[in-house]
């Protein structure tokens, strides 16, 4: 069941009545309607797993409260790196065994030893990548004396299995049961601003993601043949399916909280505005950097801190291999997340690391300055190459890729479909660019408190339907519901 | 919360209107159209087949790109339509039959049998070209809402169906704005001749090419006939020119032939065999080794059309 279909339409307005009505202001019963309400819809997806989430959610509240009840920090830290290690080790044999029993069987053909090993048909849960992550910072932030371990067994399950996020984000950390355990009262302009971030999503998703994936797909599908500059060109157009995929998803999902009197936290800030790299990921699958920033960066930082930049370098590069191995298990993901961390390395001895970049405007018109506008350009540049590694599936597909722009055709005009086709995309793009820019000190691209007028933003509210229900292209899965 | 529910409510109902309005020129639009996969049905609920019709050719894309109607109707002195309907099985020749026969009567069938028309139900293809008649005929869309899977909301909200079908909607605006031509389309009386180069791909592939052969097809087929029949129908059974490569590999021929022989006798229909037509070992005469070319379908055509003639195989 997808943000974008029907039938989460209909599962939602249930719900929605069910929550705001028929348990008004009852605390205790909406989280039950929505524990249950999260679990229908995680197991719609995938209902297989419903146990696996259901007994990993009852071992981190046992141990959460096992922590608070141990004698000494020391049994506590030893119950906290159980609850790591049990976290990790559930990433590890869904996501990554496999790969790793491939691997070594490879290594042992290569050695020429014979071998008769093959992975198993173990099936990954959706969301897996997501829900360990809250369990984990849990037990830490527990362990850590940053919260108290919860007794409401109904709050912290549906914390975890919190439908808006369980599928692809965003990460919030485990304040959230706080909300959980508040009283929550219907505020309108909440309402109707989570139905504007809604629309929104839904135009980046429907309209410009979906629209750029014909394209994107056509082209990877079919490397050897494609023009330097085709190649380039669907590079490009890869970014922002992604950006707007991802986007698009968080702002539906933060949306479908607003409306159910929740605060999710926010996944992106305008990251095609990055002035470099480090720039770039604090805007980027926010919930993401700074969990890793917070459990994996400061801790290495700390314990490199007599290595001074060099340090630093290691501790991010660590970092970021780790967000790519995240993100799947393949050479790739491991390749992507290692050159992220090395773009760091001029930021860092530069300095330049340590500051926050803002992007500077002319004062009598509201665009970027020349130099910063080059800035952001070569950062998107960068970020399109590590693409290339994130969508190929293996080394080789990538090498495939990046031989294939390399050459003479880099110049010749590249493939664009038909007019009827790519007219529209580029529209599309430009407008959501737009968007962005015109609102990036605001929460989201449809936050309209500044337009006074009703009949305007009417207006902009069906002219958006209109434009998603004319570009939908059959249905394409989020791009993160893969991780 | 009451504000809020009274603003959602007239929102969605002018989402709704917005939407019946858009979906009406959308499915109007289609429905002038003489793009292949509306053109037949479009002819037939516009009340554009002659309703001295007395000869229709039902089968799948060999049909509707290889019986010229022109051709037949001049030779044979009958007005004949053609049903074909692309890339499907005789279910949905007899669906296809079944509707015409809502509106338009005929004395004989040409059931056109080629490799794939015993085949099972042919799911989701093509499911856009049942949109336009949503809003007209239920029983069309009731009896291919399986195979087409068409969901509740596609079945009962407005523009739900054309849902991803961005093509379909800019094809029924434009068309209901007063445009005439667009690609895909041209058919007259059900025929379009195909005028593509040869291309003989299929006969390269390592796969060894067989007659569908499906028990629910083969009754269905078998009770059509029987009906038919009972009805006072004339049923003539045409197997239309295979090019002579593709023929000499088909793995279960002989069954195939089996199966038609004994379903002639035992229900007393003519069979035209035209498999090994003296053009099925020219190229020039087909785009593949399965379908004649608009040369071909020609040649055909007046070739059905004199044997239908000469051995008085019709009833007037």
């Amino acid at each position: 069941m997808v943000f974008n279909s029907l039938e989460f339409l209909v599962f939602f307005v249930v719900l929605f009545f069910l929550y705001w009505i028929g348990l008004k202001e009852k605390t205790k019963a909406q989280n039950w309607l929505l524990l249950i309400a999260s679990y229908f819809f995680y197991g719609y997806a995938s209902w297989k797993m419903v146990p696996l989430l259901l007994i990993a959610t009852a071992v981190f509240y046992g141990l959460g409260i096992w922590i608070r009840r141990a004698k000494s920090e020391k049994q506590a830290g030893g119950i906290t790196t159980l609850g790591v290690a049990l976290g990790i080790g559930l990433l590890v044999y869904f996501k990554y065994l496999n790969f790793f029993i491939d691997e070594f069987g490879n290594l042992l053909s290569h050695c020429g030893l014979q071998n008769n090993i093959h992975s198993f048909g173990i099936i990954m849960p959706i969301g897996i990548s997501f829900f360990t992550f809250k369990l984990i910072s849990y037990v830490v932030e527990i362990n850590r004396g940053k919260i108290e371990p919860t007794r409401d067994f109904v709050a912290f399950a549906t914390y975890i299995a919190f439908f808006p996020c369980i599928l692809s984000g965003p990460i919030d950390r485990p304040t959230f049961i706080g909300q959980l355990q508040t009283k929550r009262v219907f505020d309108y302009n909440q309402a109707v601003d989570g139905c504007r971030q809604i629309l929104w999503g839904l135009f980046k998703k429907v309209v410009v993601a979906d629209n750029c994936a014909t394209y994107v797909d056509a082209v990877w599908a079919d490397i050897p043949n494609q023009s330097g500059s085709t190649l380039i060109l669907a590079m490009v157009l890869y970014l922002f399916q992604m950006y707007a995929d991802f986007s698009g998803y968080s702002d539906m999902a933060i949306g479908v909280g607003k409306l159910l009197g929740f605060k999710i936290s926010q996944n992106f800030n305008n990251p095609l505005f990055a002035l470099n790299i480090a720039d770039y990921w604090r805007r980027w699958h926010m919930t993401l950097t700074s969990w890793l920033t917070d459990y994996v960066f400061m801790p290495l930082n700390v314990k490199f801190r007599e290595m001074g930049q060099w340090g630093i370098i290691l501790a991010i590069i660590i970092n970021f291999t780790l967000i790519g191995m995240w993100h799947g298990a393949n050479w790739t993901f491991v390749l992507f997340g290692l050159y992220h961390g090395l773009l760091y390395i001029p930021l860092i001895l530069s300095g330049a690391f340590y500051k926050k970049a803002k992007i500077k405007t002319y004062n009598n018109v509201d665009l970027p300055v020349l130099k910063d506008f080059g800035c952001v350009l070569l950062t998107m540049v960068f970020v399109c190459v590590g693409l290339i590694l994130f969508r190929s599936e293996n080394i080789g597909q990538c090498y495939e890729y990046i031989a294939g722009i390399c050459n003479k055709s880099l110049l010749s005009v590249p493939w664009l479909m038909t007019r009827h086709y790519y007219i529209p995309m580029i529209i599309s793009i430009l407008v959501m660019i737009s968007v962005d820019w015109i609102q990036r000190k605001r929460d989201h691209g449809y936050e309209f408190s500044n337009i006074k007028s009703a009949i305007v933003r009417y207006i902009i509210y069906f002219l958006t339907i209109i434009c998603i229900f004319w570009f939908s292209s059959p249905a394409v899965n989020f791009i993160y519901f893969q991780f | 919360m009451k504000r809020f529910v009274l603003t959602f409510i007239a929102v969605l109902i002018g989402l709704l209107g917005l939407m019946t309005f858009v979906d009406y020129v959308v499915s109007s639009g289609l429905r002038k159209t003489t793009i292949r996969k509306y053109a037949a049905w479009n002819d037939i609920y516009n009340g554009h087949i002659d309703t001295a019709t007395n000869l229709v050719i039902l089968g799948a894309s060999c049909a509707w790109c290889e019986y010229n109607p022109q051709i037949i109707d001049s030779i044979c002195q009958c007005k004949s339509y053609n049903l074909g309907i692309d890339g499907h099985t005789f279910p949905m020749y007899q669906t296809r039959y079944d509707i015409y026969r809502k509106f338009y009567d005929t004395k004989n069938i040409i059931i056109n049998v080629d490799m794939g028309t015993l085949g099972g139900d042919i799911l989701g293809y093509e499911r856009e070209q049942f949109f336009p008649y949503f809003w007209i005929d239920r029983d069309l869309i009731n009896e291919v809402k399986e195979t087409k899977s068409y969901s509740l909301f596609d079945l009962n909200l407005p523009m739900c169906r054309y849902w991803g079908y961005r093509k379909e909607i800019e094809t029924g605006i434009m068309s209901y704005c007063g445009q005439k031509h667009f690609e895909d389309d041209g058919l007259v009386c059900g025929y379009r001749g195909n005028d593509w180069a040869w291309s003989r791909a299929s006969l390269d592939l390592d796969t060894v090419p067989s007659v569908a052969l499906n028990d629910y097809s083969i009754a269905l087929m078998e009770a059509f006939i029987r009906d038919q029949k009972r009805d006072g129908k004339n049923v003539i059974i045409v197997m239309n020119p295979i090019y002579h490569e593709l023929l000499d590999r088909i793995e279960n021929l002989e069954q195939m032939d089996s199966l038609y022989n004994s379903i002639s006798a035992e229900y007393d229909v003519t069979l035209l065999d035209y498999r090994r037509l003296w053009l099925n070992k020219d190229s020039t005469c087909f785009y593949n080794p399965s379908h004649l070319n608009k040369e071909g379908s020609i040649l055909f055509s007046a070739q059905v059309a004199n044997d239908l003639d000469s051995l008085g195989l019709l009833i007037y």
